[in-house]
């Protein structure tokens, strides 16, 4: 069955639109010449020359890119609402695309005219940002909100407590872990790792210095292959990031003083995912909307993001010493 | 996933997390893909001997429990989707199972009572001590 989206399409028009001016402006051209510059050095003089259409294909390509982006990053903010609230990430494929657009107008004016130099094209810019960005502002305005309910089913931890209770009695060695690890994120550092180890073989005997920071920034890359691990000891919380785990949150667990479970709005609340941060609490996590909120007798409070809340919560609330978990109904804090 | 190291439990530490690993395989608590914490980090929380960790994770790889390979995270393996043979299974589990029957007849527990409780057992997984406790 084909997954059904929360936001309405319609909303991609005005990219959609910028699109469709620029390739009827580039039907109506009538011919161009053969060989055309197609790169600019950074005094703007054209340093190599080619097809005209190397720069069309590219503005194609780069819309439909963020045209698809746009589509999910929309639909992220779509699920995660819940009221009607201005999602000021759908502007990102019409100002981006209005601009290649506008560029690349500018582009073809510059080829008919027989000119080699690369200037700003302020007026075909403005031609095509102004409407489009203004168009989106509004059908985002118009944009009705559409409930979207994530199947949630608390999870039965009454064996986890009775478990816990037995193993804090016996004075036993205890630890808990659990990770979010999402595949999107060994997609990205893998693929940046490549693409930055593929640049600095390119550039190594060229430039070494750009080299060397590829190369490192790769090696960054990579680590972050493995995502949070969240662990519970007797004595202390932490968690830990990428592949050698290193440590970015640690509580000691009598420092904590109460354990909440939290649902969030990873966009609107964070802006994102990853080490994250408002002016309430430090947040980790990389997926879902769930987590436990930590506060501490300091005063910090600390937001671990979690697919069974449930239970990272019962075994805090086992360790902190702070007794059995409240009603479910009252265990989830507002946001 | 939770482990713990009971210092009263009578088997040994790394009998402990292999079966405490299993229990919570059956219970559904660990699915298959899902990562166990590196040896080193294991070792560390439960301030146990770093040998004593892979030598448990060494048992649960042989026994086609998790998957380890060589500067990769251990996983939960894919569980097998062909029953064992009637020799296999008595070839992995026989041992056990006379040990298991000679303790019951030494608890004075009937065949029908030694059914009823891993039928038991067979339904909702082990609570972890609480069973023990009460034989104790």
């Amino acid at each position: 069955m084909r997954p059904r989206l929360t936001h309405p399409l319609w909303i991609h028009l005005p990219a959609v639109a910028a699109v469709a001016v620029l390739f009827g402006s580039l039907a109506n051209a009538g011919p161009l010449p053969g060989e055309v510059p197609i790169h600019f050095g950074p005094d703007g003089q054209a340093d190599t020359y080619g097809s005209p259409m190397t720069a069309f294909a590219l503005f194609a390509g780069l819309s439909v890119g963020f045209l698809l982006l746009s589509v999910w990053l929309d639909e992220l903010w779509a699920r995660q609402e819940r009221e009607k609230t201005f999602n000021f990430l759908t502007l990102l494929d019409e100002l981006v695309i209005s601009g290649l657009a506008g560029m690349s107008l500018g582009y073809l004016h510059m080829i008919q005219q027989g000119k080699e130099v690369l200037g700003l094209p302020a007026q075909e810019l403005l031609s095509f940002t102004i409407p489009v960005v203004g168009a989106a502002v509004l059908l985002e305005k118009l944009r009705p909100f559409t409930p979207h309910e994530e199947p949630v089913a608390a999870e039965d931890t009454s064996a986890l407590r009775k478990e816990l209770e037995l193993r804090m009695e016996s004075g036993a060695a205890l630890v808990y872990w659990e990770s979010q690890n999402p595949v999107y994120v060994r997609i990205v550092a893998i693929a940046v790792a490549v693409v930055m180890f593929a640049g600095a073989a390119a550039n190594w005997l060229v430039e070494p210095v750009i080299a060397i920071l590829e190369v490192g920034l790769g090696i960054v890359m990579g680590l972050m292959y493995g995502g949070f691990r969240t662990t519970v000891t007797r004595d202390e919380i932490a968690v830990r990031f990428g592949m050698p785990g290193i440590r970015v949150l640690k509580l000691s667990a009598s420092d904590v003083v109460s354990v909440e479970l939290h649902a969030f709005r990873p966009l609107k609340d964070f802006g994102g995912y990853g080490m994250r941060g408002n002016r309430e609490m430090k947040a980790y996590f990389l997926r879902g909307g769930t987590g436990v909120l930590l506060s501490t007798s300091a005063g910090k409070k600390c937001l671990i993001g979690s697919d069974h809340p449930e239970r990272l919560a019962e075994v805090i609330r086992a360790v902190a010493g702070l007794g059995s978990a409240p009603p479910p109904h009252e265990q989830w804090s507002p946001t | 996933m939770l482990i713990a190291i009971d210092e009263r439990d009578t088997r040994p530490i790394y009998q402990q997390i292999v079966s405490q690993v299993k229990e919570q395989i059956q219970r559904g608590e660990l699915q298959q893909g899902d990562e166990l914490l590196p040896v080193r980090e294991l070792a560390d929380s439960l301030g146990i001997n770093l040998h004593t960790v892979r030598n448990a994770y060494l048992k649960l790889r042989d026994q086609g429990v998790i998957n380890l390979r060589l500067g990769r995270r251990a996983r939960v393996a894919r569980p097998r989707r062909i029953p064992a043979t009637a020799t296999e299974a008595d070839m992995a589990l026989g041992g056990q199972l006379r040990e298991l029957a000679a303790d019951a007849f030494l608890l004075g527990l009937s065949a029908d009572e030694l059914h009823a409780l891993l039928d038991r057992h067979l339904a909702h997984g082990s609570p972890p001590e609480s069973d023990s406790k009460e034989k104790k």
